[in-house]
């Protein structure tokens, strides 16, 4: 009975959270600070700054994207799923969120969606914040919400700014982020901080140098160019 | 023995009755250790998908009464001494907007409309005001209503129907008690209230979620222009509200002289230079002229605009010059966009207007 598993289902204006708790254990608070940096340095907005592996010279003036399904790995299939769903706008002072009912334990990975898995993934399913609309993917574009938005500005072959809408959405470009080897000990009644940071030109670094000029510098409605992002964003976070 | 019973059961009663009639009658705002008058609170019917944003005020909870009380404020000219009430600029027909307001800072102004705005999260074309709650306060300058403080005061005081609703709806029984600033608050709060009830949500689009209506081959080639990459409106003006509540510079303008500047009035931030809000697209059949200056006359010029004639500046949209420089055209033929202002006008909710 004790091993009974209790669902509770916290709805806020902000995000949709479904806690796996044993009712029993210890707990502790996972706090996860989230910054955003361009190769090691941090991001400024609308500065004609950064070059990707394509030579191609851009800035930044937009970074939203949802984080879900949050798992920290521990020893022995002992293993915590946080299956909620977060906004995240770069470009707010201070983005941290809280896993605030983690079992007593030692973790080595954590794991993430950049994204919204399938199941909610439907319009209406998560709440209608002015966030979340803003997220909408159209309907006639396959529905569903965007999971990255990431715009800016180029420079293009001829010199001419351009802007850039790396936008990917649609379940099969839901990211995997690769599990992120780092050992976070949960304490009871503790908060344990964990900082993790994007790489925002791993976009379009590795496995494939996305080039703006060639590859595109809109991407929806371009499943190509959206399966190079979401194939490049399986380790855009790395901890701190 | 029983005369006297009688007797005394008669007083008794006679006092109860009495004290009856005066708690019937009596104000209890005058007995300010017990209230028992409390204004009805009123709950919005949110419409299917629309944010919860600027609906509750927690300063301003929403009440039959003040709604009632800043419906009668927004009509009537008690509040100026020009002859001027929020009516004066904000015309039913113009979905409650004014064609342009010719400011006397020398802006020139197409004022938003009054549709929907319990569900936005700031106000004006540049954002100045956050609140809802206080968005009128701007209102009692001798630009607009011009109001004098012993003249709005008298005219309230003696008014037989004001001194009454602000009482229902705020329990002041001497508005007297209250400065001028705390009573243009309150005249604010409840013009708000007011507003926080003009909800627009029965055009064709709206119809069409319902299924009580259908649409043209041309509205829906005009829909899927709306919503695709093509003509690529939705990012910005994203439904319900049809407006993404932030800012932006759509490239309207390549040098930013006076109100052309947009959010950097409020901010300074010179990234904010030539960023609006941006404008709902709800009854835009209503709200003619187009931009914040109103320099589009038609909805075919907008749509020519977008089309072929966007103007680049560094703080431009990434989405507006995202297509082919040095014009980021949407290359949409003649009929793709009669197409698009067809689905356009099926935004306008003609029984908001009547």
């Amino acid at each position: 009975m004790y091993l009974s598993m209790v669902f509770i289902t916290i709805v806020s204006c902000t995000k949709t959270q479904t806690i796996v708790e044993d009712p029993i254990a210890p707990k502790g608070i996972l706090n996860i600070q989230i910054s955003h940096e361009v190769d090691g340095k941090a991001l400024i907005f609308d500065s004609m700054l950064y070059h990707n592996n394509a030579n191609n010279f851009y800035s930044v003036s937009r970074v939203n994207y949802y984080i879900s399904n949050v798992k920290l790995w521990g020893k022995g299939n002992n293993n915590y799923l946080f299956d909620s769903i977060m906004f995240i706008d770069a470009s707010l002072k201070s983005i941290n969120f809280n896993l605030s009912s983690v079992p007593v334990g030692n973790y080595q990975y954590i794991s993430f969606n950049i994204g919204i898995d399938a199941a909610r993934n439907i319009h209406n399913t998560i709440p209608n914040s002015p966030e979340n609309i803003s997220m909408l993917w159209p309907d006639v574009m396959g529905g569903g919400y965007h999971f990255l938005k990431l715009e800016g500005k180029y420079l293009d072959s001829l010199n001419n700014e351009k802007g850039i809408a790396i936008h990917i959405g649609l379940n099969s470009s839901l990211v995997y982020q690769n599990p992120i080897i780092k050992d976070i000990n949960i304490a009871e009644n503790k908060t344990t901080n964990l900082s993790l940071a994007m790489n925002l030109n791993e976009w379009f670094t590795n496995p494939y140098a996305f080039n703006f000029d060639i590859d595109g510098n809109y991407t929806m409605g371009d499943s190509t160019a959206m399966n190079y992002i979401k194939n490049n964003g399986n380790d855009v976070f790395y901890a701190k | 023995m029983m005369y006297f019973m009688q007797s005394k059961f008669l007083k008794i009663s006679l006092i109860v009755l009495v004290s009856l009639m005066f708690s019937c009658t009596k104000n209890p705002s005058n007995d300010p250790e017990i209230n028992y008058y409390k204004p009805t609170p009123y709950k919005i019917q949110i419409p299917a998908g629309f944010p919860e944003y600027n609906v509750l005020s927690i300063a301003n909870p929403l009440t039959v009464e003040g709604i009632a009380l800043g419906k009668s404020f927004y009509f009537d000219p008690i509040l100026s001494t020009n002859g001027r009430s929020c009516n004066s600029c904000h015309f039913k027909e113009n979905s409650y907007s004014i064609p342009i307001y010719n400011a006397k800072n020398g802006f020139k102004i197409s004022v938003p409309p009054h549709v929907n705005l319990a569900f936005k999260k700031n106000y004006n074309w540049t954002g100045s005001e956050l609140s809802l709650d206080t968005l009128c306060m701007g209102d009692f300058a001798p630009e607009f209503f011009n109001s004098d403080s012993a003249t709005l005061y008298a005219a309230l005081y003696k008014h037989p129907f004001y001194k009454d609703a602000i009482y229902k709806a705020f329990l002041i029984n001497d508005i007297y008690t209250l400065n001028f600033k705390q009573l243009q608050k309150k005249i604010a709060y409840a013009i708000s209230q007011y507003l926080r009830t003009k909800i627009s949500v029965n055009s064709k689009y709206d119809q069409l979620q319902l299924g009580t209506a259908r649409y043209t081959d041309e509205e829906w080639e005009g829909y899927n222009i709306f919503f695709t990459e093509k003509g690529d409106c939705f990012h910005c003006h994203q439904p319900p509200l049809f407006s993404d509540n932030e800012f932006h510079n759509n490239g309207v303008s390549a040098t930013f002289e006076g109100f052309d500047a947009g959010r950097w009035l409020v901010t300074n931030n010179k990234s904010d230079i030539g960023k609006f809000a941006t404008p709902t697209l709800r009854n835009l059949s209503f709200t003619a002229p187009y931009m914040h200056d109103g320099r589009f006359k038609t909805l075919e010029e907008v749509v020519e605009f977008y089309n072929a004639g966007v103007n680049y500046s560094p703080t431009i949209d990434p989405i507006s010059s995202s297509k082919k420089a040095p014009s980021y055209q949407l290359n949409l033929s003649t009929q793709q966009k009669a197409s698009l202002l067809a689905f356009l006008k099926t935004l306008s909710d003609d029984s908001y207007v009547k």
